[in-house]
């Protein structure tokens, strides 16, 4: 018998008692409503946690601090740990020590800044770092620098009057609200521009040692880009300046030219960071810098624990959807049961005309298995519905009318804004695919009933 | 030739020492006591008893429906008894044809398609299994009823459809249970005679169960069954007017 022929005979056996078929129908659908609404909740919990510690900082970030006497912040162990697998960048971060500055920018110093933080990042492994650039490139050569985002507000004017001879910043990121007569905040207000264009500028850095205030050297630096605020990073990123390592070396040795070159053993950086190419191989990137004698502090001690929740919370969630789709499963076998007892004839004459058991059989689960097809299909169609109810009723978004409201449809669904349900497309696929094995499965004992019927059924008279 | 293959028939069926019993509880019934029959080419052979004569039985036993307690059944040589249930199916697709008394005809199915079935479950593409169903449908005379469904049907034209459907694989033997049991006379006459004529063309044996005296007249030979045993097997003369109705 061809294949064509056995789908046929088993659409139009489902056609022939439709309610039937139907309530059946509507038994997988529910079920499989059931397991993926709980699943995509369970997806859902597990998304919201990872953008939250997303928030929290750099999940593939591992931050290193100095372990015993074998343990030193420096470029041995920079090396060590750009060694480790599956790492993406290892670098380190210094700081400018003892050391007063005051910057200049413009002409004859227009601008001044008597703050701004200063950070050096060891220099093959700054791109890697994955600063924002805003504009402009990294820097190449020796004192370049990258500014931070809003490094350019920390300079005054010394020609304009005092006290109104700065860009407050801050002050437009509180702004009062007639309507509730409150200061509220916005993280990312209107600025004006500032005084002058920091990408390009080149800058007069006046330093002096602690020791001795008078005594005061210049370095020009070039700014050759902007890169975007991330405290995650640095405070840098968003008041100040980021150098090469080397050009802070430098500078220090400017300073203090007495001063004898860093002892090998010394700590070269005050702090270490380890990028793992992926958040799974964390972990174990962290227990081998452990095992070198280092402290470590990462997300994935928070993310370790979140997870592992999320998937009990996920596994009982589907366990209750699972337990529903069985009971479909019963109604299946039990459609199944029926049709066969009251076809019994005709099956009697299909297997004296000569129709294999083996065809016989696969009419049967195919019977079934379109069962579960059909009800998998709709299911999940119906389970993207409830995720998208679902979302519309816990964002609490208001729309006024139709068009608004498909407008919402995608922000509402989004994973970014961390929706209650969340359908992936494999879901929806999987539970496609479980209801054919649920509906074959509970066709497997009727269509053995259907194989076993003799042949005789069909000489039997009424 | 038509004469050489009258003088010389091959046996087509061969029944040995064929012996059938029923479990009832603790009561063994013997329905079919050694049975020893062989039915040649060709031959309408009727197989005659009353209710519980073990006809059916019989029939059942020669057709492979069931299998004997005891005994063979030969059919081309072959041994169906022996068979497994796929090795039987393989079996009928090609030599066997079944006429029921119920008609038996697959009511989700248009008239076409009933006859194209054994067709189908041999794997024939549609469109030959079709052209080949319109055809011996034209020939039982119900060429305008081909897409109509067996409900639309009177008990005739539907017992038509089940002749067509037997013969439309031309099978070497076709069994007829009681074909003309829900018919009244009329009919009966068309049916018969449709059934003799298609074996006579194609040199089939036709097999009819009934319990019917009046069946007789279309049999070449009479096997005539009474506690499940033959009692009589006569052999009818054939005339001329044999000759006329083919």
């Amino acid at each position: 018998m061809k294949i064509i022929d056995m789908i046929k005979i088993c659409l139009q056996n489902l056609l022939r008692r439709k309610s039937r078929t139907i309530l059946t129908v509507l038994g997988v659908v529910v079920g499989c409503c059931a397991i993926v609404t709980m699943l995509s909740i369970g997806i859902g919990v597990q998304n919201s946690q990872q953008i939250m510690l997303e928030g929290m900082g750099d999940l593939t970030l591992i931050q290193v601090y100095a372990g015993g006497s074998n343990a030193k912040l420096n470029d041995e162990a920079l090396n060590k740990f750009q060694k480790i697998a599956n790492v993406d960048v290892a670098l380190g971060k210094a700081s400018l020590d003892n050391i007063g500055y005051t910057i200049y920018a413009g002409e004859q110093n227009r601008y001044q800044a008597n703050w701004a933080q200063i950070v050096g990042i060891s220099e093959d492994a700054m791109e890697k770092f994955g600063f924002e650039l805003l504009e402009g490139t990294y820097p190449k050569s020796k004192f370049e620098v990258l500014a931070g985002q809003f490094t350019a507000y920390n300079f005054m004017d010394s020609q304009r009057p005092d006290g109104n001879n700065m860009i407050d910043r801050w002050s437009y990121m509180y702004q009062y609200n007639p309507d509730t007569g409150q200061d509220e905040y916005n993280e990312d207000p209107e600025l004006p521009d500032p005084y002058f264009n920091m990408l390009g500028q080149k800058l007069t850095m006046e330093l002096y040692s602690y020791e001795d205030y008078d005594k005061k050297i210049t370095q020009e630096v070039t700014v050759t880009g902007i890169v975007k605020q991330d405290y995650n990073k640095d405070y840098a990123t968003s008041e100040g300046f980021i150098f090469f390592t080397s050009d802070l070396d430098a500078l220090e040795k400017l300073v203090y030219p007495t001063k004898t070159q860093n002892n090998k053993n010394e700590s070269t950086y005050n702090e270490i960071y380890v990028k793992a190419m992926d958040i799974s191989q964390v972990a174990d990137i962290e227990s081998e810098i452990k095992k070198m004698g280092y402290s470590t502090y990462s997300m994935e001690s928070i993310r370790k624990p979140l997870e592992e929740e999320a998937r009990q919370q996920q596994m009982m969630l589907g366990g209750l959807g699972a337990v529903s789709l069985f009971v479909a499963a019963l109604g299946i076998t039990n459609t199944m049961i029926m049709s066969i007892s009251e076809r019994t004839r005709e099956i009697g004459v299909m297997k004296a005309l000569g129709c294999y058991l083996g065809n016989i059989r696969a009419i049967f689960l195919m019977e079934a298995g379109f069962i579960g097809l059909i009800g998998g299909i709709i299911g999940a169609g119906i389970s993207f519905l409830i995720a998208l109810i679902i979302n519309i009723v816990s964002s609490q978004m208001q729309f006024e009318s139709i068009q608004q409201f498909f407008e919402v449809l995608p922000t509402v669904m989004d994973p970014a804004n961390s929706p209650v349900s969340i359908v992936p497309l494999w879901l929806a696929g999987f539970a496609i695919l479980f209801s054919i094995i649920i509906g074959l499965g509970s066709g497997f004992y009727p269509a053995n009933k259907a194989v076993h019927i003799s042949a005789l059924e069909a000489i039997k008279r009424e | 030739m038509e004469d050489t293959a009258k003088k010389t028939p091959a046996v087509m069926i061969k029944v040995r020492n064929l012996r059938k019993e029923y479990r009832l509880e603790d009561d063994t019934v013997v329905a079919l006591k050694r049975i020893n029959l062989d039915i040649m080419q060709g031959e309408i052979c009727c197989i005659f008893g009353t209710s519980g004569s073990g006809k059916s039985t019989l029939l059942n036993q020669l057709a492979g429906l069931e299998k004997p307690t005891f005994g063979d059944v030969y059919i081309r040589g072959v041994p169906i008894t022996q068979l497994s249930e796929n090795e039987l199916a393989a079996f009928r697709q090609k030599h066997i044809g079944f006429v029921f008394q119920s008609y038996n005809l697959l009511p989700f199915m248009t008239a076409t398609e009933n006859v194209a079935m054994p067709l189908m479950f041999r794997g024939e593409s549609k469109r030959l299994r079709t052209k080949k169903a319109v055809a011996i449908l034209k020939k039982v005379g119900l060429a305008n009823r081909l897409r109509h469904y067996p409900r639309q049907m009177s008990g005739g034209q539907q017992q038509r459809v089940g002749i067509a459907r037997a013969f439309v694989a031309k099978p070497d033997v076709v069994f007829a249970d009681e074909p003309t049991g829900n018919l009244d006379s009329k009919t009966t006459i068309e049916v018969m005679d449709m059934i003799k004529a298609f074996a006579r063309k194609f040199n089939q044996t036709i097999v009819l169960v009934t319990h019917d005296p009046e069946m007789a007249k279309y049999a070449d030979r009479i096997v005539t069954l009474v506690d499940g045993k033959i009692v009589n097997d006569t052999k009818v003369a054939k005339g001329e007017k044999d000759e006329q109705t083919t």
